[in-house]
């Protein structure tokens, strides 16, 4: 156990605190989000009072992203050029958010409606991904009972190629996603997932990620890379931001970026054996579960500040998500590399995992 | 010099750096310099606490990341980059 004089009275499992950094690095590293919503709710439930909660989950967040980002680099999974234009729209989105964000708090609409706004995007979002691997998933089944070779990603939208038929100067081409788009178009989906991201109080990875494949066409697991290239800057401005209202309590973002180191590195690492329509299932499944965790959380305002097990139940569920997601992936990554050696793997797998780098 | 003796020799200086940074965090957690730092913020020297804490995330982040690619090399486990991209068929582009 463990105290911090910021929290008199306070005892923190040590044990615990660096195990949620271990898989939430493992779960953020291959999906290519902060998991800001699934960090908060843990931190909670071990005896962060809520404040400190977020403040230690994003100082924790932008380091454990840069430790991904260096492995992501290594995989070539990281388009910095497009990272860094896509930045300069995020954060103005994101200031715009927040201000609208504070409007709404400042006319008495509180955390009611920002809640149920969150809750609808949240299920928006990761309804569409999981509508989309799945049908993806079923034209590679097709494509496995055929005997064909399976493409390296496959994504059914066509938004991308509408969006880059968009041809206001400048044109920028992006040599790493085989990508020529208007920079406005980068600009304006960078500035709009900010101002979602803004308002909802959240890093946005999980708007972002589904955003730069769906909008801008990018594929998923560059699309993860990028994204985690791009916490690291937005983090790093979220910490001064909550160093200055006092949030942060350092050394317990030390403690867990430790385990984070880890389980980066797993998550990092496992984006090399299997297929972009694996990370985005896993992806739309953690937005579905981060959605019933805020349900839960919407519940307990409106029914009643006393009714605690509904508070408890929330914590619980984003915490245990944690856990199915980990599972998840372990499971993905144990099987592509059973596949590798030769192995047998059931049929429905064959389209989620890849035989070879 | 070998790939492995490289890694080996990165490996120890970072992992030198993070036994530093870990020694220095113990420390002035145990010393109450964190909690005099927390006790800056809202005062003149605030902003000392503000880069400490973007700093310190900033450097243990990518010692770490550092550190464990060079481990990864050290153990001999390869690392190439991702091929996203299969050129040699019309199914294998992205749709």
């Amino acid at each position: 156990m463990i105290t911090f004089p910021i929290l008199p009275g306070i005892e923190i499992n040590l044990f615990l605190l660096v195990f949620i950094g271990f898989t939430v690095g493992i779960v953020g590293a291959f999906i290519g989000v902060g998991g800001g919503y699934m960090i908060t709710p843990a931190l909670m439930v071990l005896g962060f009072p809520a404040n400190f909660a977020v403040g230690v989950g994003i100082a924790h967040i932008t380091a454990k992203s840069f430790i991904a980002t260096v492995r992501h680099k290594q995989l070539g999974n990281v388009d910095a050029k497009l990272g860094v234009l896509m930045i300069a729209g995020t954060m103005a989105g994101v200031e715009i958010g927040v201000r609208l964000l504070n409007w709404v708090r400042d006319h008495g609409v509180a955390d009611k409606a920002v809640l149920t706004a969150s809750i609808i995007v949240m299920l928006i979002i990761g309804g569409y991904i999981v509508w989309e691997s799945t049908k993806s998933k079923t034209k590679l089944d097709e494509m496995v009972q055929r005997r064909e070779k399976l493409p390296r990603d496959m994504q059914l939208s066509s938004i991308p190629k509408r969006l880059q038929g968009i041809e206001i100067p400048p044109m920028i081409h992006f040599p790493k996603s085989r990508l020529t788009i208007s920079l406005w178009v980068v600009l304006s989906v960078g500035f709009f997932t900010g101002i979602l991201a803004g308002f909802m109080g959240v890093g946005g990875g999980f708007v972002r990620v589904p955003s730069l494949v769906y909008l801008i066409g990018m594929p998923s697991i560059i699309a993860v890379g990028t994204d985690l290239f791009e916490i690291i800057i937005s983090g790093g401005y979220s910490i001064i931001r909550h160093t200055m209202s006092g949030n942060v309590i350092i050394y317990a973002a030390v403690l867990m970026v430790f385990g984070a180191s880890v389980g980066a590195q797993i998550g990092a690492i496992g984006t090399r054996y299997v297929r972009g329509v694996s990370v985005r299932y896993v992806l739309g499944y953690s937005v579905f579960l981060a959605s019933l965790g805020s349900m839960f959380k919407l519940a307990h305002i409106l029914i009643g500040e006393n009714i605690s097990w509904l508070q408890k139940g929330a914590q619980m569920i984003i915490f245990g998500s944690m856990v199915v997601l980990v599972a998840m992936i372990v499971a993905l990554i144990g099987i592509a590399v059973i596949h590798r050696k030769g192995g047998q793997i059931p049929v429905w797998a064959k389209s989620l995992v890849l035989e070879k780098d | 010099m070998g790939k492995k003796n490289r890694a080996a020799i990165w490996v120890a200086a970072l992992s030198i750096i993070c036994g530093l940074i870990i020694w220095h965090a113990v420390h002035w957690h145990s010393t109450g310099m964190y909690m005099k730092m927390f006790r800056w913020l809202g005062t003149g020297k605030g902003y000392i606490t503000v880069l400490y804490n973007l700093g310190l995330m900033l450097v243990l982040g990518g010692t770490l990341g550092f550190l464990m690619e060079k481990i990864t090399d050290l153990l001999g486990y390869e690392v190439h980059e991702i091929e996203h991209f299969d050129d040699r068929g019309k199914a294998d582009k992205l749709q």
